[in-house]
């Protein structure tokens, strides 16, 4: 008998995924597929705001390089 | 005494929040002894299903953060309330749509058409886009739907308390996090937040000359701003005057002016409106002409006075009409 395993949320690590993977009949995988889950439209959304205003607006595509503002004086 | 059972989980979200959380320092250490996180996907192994099984209201505080856009945050967010006591929407997009709202001034079909057929750097030659559900090699997949558009997270649920901020700085994040673990919460729906405008507290706010008023508006990069004068007095926008104090000027402190990302003042329903109602008020200009001219030098109203709040403002309740991909390329 096949089997599938969902492993969601993937953790520890910043974004948004889950992972699914199909076994076959005698437990082993035949087949593994990793998914984003997200889509917020940074590409779009940046089209025709100040350019000098886009170092604030695109580090919270992913803050973790959030390069200009930090809270640490 | 069992620990009280904590969620810290993000929705649409950049990560940042959670950076916020463990920005607490050390503080985090006594807080993860106070209580059981029993989820954090950036941080801890612990899965959706693992809440599903717990009893309603078993959890005491989840903080969430992050906006709502697809059906999957939608169910983690009406999860999240039906198994906590609490629920905190934690930074500027959990609790007004944050910067991805900007995403609601286009249509859904504009950021697919754009993101995954027309942007230059996209090569797709079947033309896939995502689906709800697939089928790869005979196999089922599955991908959460995508709404028409962004929501704030008490769009989607009850929610007790709101800490703004992109993201809410430490102290302020340490200041909820006693109130719950002392039970010294103000009142259901508060904003844990100063409820004055930034500039009653901006060390700049004394530079401000007694009549304030702007015959030009300068872009951040065309000026050297002066960091120990008021930016309105200087011709930059900053949106200090209708924005929730709270966040320890961490942008005036880098001579960066305001983006309002504590949300409008309390009550105050839209600080965009609010803050074009102090525009009109220090604006030095006599004729319809001298008026025009500022008002043109102000380009891009929408990103700078809603930068972190489409979703909650009284915009998105107009919907920009049908913007397409089209007529912003050309604009």
């Amino acid at each position: 008998m096949s089997k599938q395993i969902t492993i969601n949320p993937i953790t520890r690590l910043e974004g948004h995924g889950k992972i699914e993977i199909f076994l076959d009949d005698k437990g082993n995988v035949e087949d593994a597929y990793w998914q984003v889950v997200e889509l917020r439209g940074f590409e779009i959304f940046c089209l025709g705001r100040p350019v000098e205003e886009l170092p604030r607006i695109m580090p919270t595509s992913v803050a973790f390089v959030q390069l200009p503002i930090t809270w640490h004086p | 005494m069992a620990k009280p059972k904590t969620v810290i989980c993000w929705l649409g979200s950049c990560g940042g929040c959670d950076e916020a959380v463990v920005d607490m320092n050390e503080v985090l250490l006594r807080v993860a002894a106070a209580v059981d996180i029993v989820l954090w996907p950036v941080a801890m192994d612990f899965k959706y299903d693992s809440i599903k099984r717990m009893k309603n209201g078993e959890i005491v505080l989840s903080v969430v953060n992050g906006h709502v856009r697809n059906s999957e945050q939608e169910e983690i967010a009406k999860l999240l309330r039906e198994k906590s006591q609490l629920v905190l929407a934690f930074g500027a997009c959990a609790c007004l749509g944050g910067t991805p709202g900007l995403a609601n001034l286009a249509t859904k079909e504009d950021i697919f058409n754009w993101v995954y057929r027309d942007a230059p750097t996209v090569v797709n030659p079947n033309g896939n886009y995502p689906q709800a559900t697939s089928s790869v090699n005979g196999k089922t997949l599955t991908l959460p739907e995508f709404y028409d558009r962004v929501y704030a997270l008490n769009d989607i649920i009850d929610v007790d308390y709101y800490l703004p901020g992109c993201p809410p700085p430490p102290y302020s994040v340490m200041y909820a996090v006693n109130a719950v673990l002392e039970d010294k919460l103000p009142p259901k729906g508060s904003t844990l937040a100063p409820h004055r405008a930034l500039c009653d507290s901006c060390k700049r706010n004394k530079s401000k000359p007694d009549r304030l008023s702007i015959k030009e508006i300068r872009r951040i990069h065309e000026v050297e701003a002066d960091p120990d004068t008021c930016f309105l007095a200087q011709g930059i926008i900053c949106l200090g005057p209708a924005t929730r104090d709270g966040c320890g000027e961490a942008c005036m402190n880098i001579n960066l002016p305001c983006r309002g990302c504590f949300g409008p003042v309390e009550g105050v329903e839209d600080s965009g409106a609010k803050f074009i109602s102090a525009m009109a008020s220090i604006l030095d200009a006599e004729s319809d002409e001298e008026v025009a001219a500022v008002v043109d030098q102000f380009i891009d109203p929408a990103g700078y006075l809603y930068r972190f709040s489409v979703p909650a403002s009284i915009l998105q309740k107009s919907r920009v009409g049908k913007q397409t991909t089209q007529q912003r390329g050309a604009k």
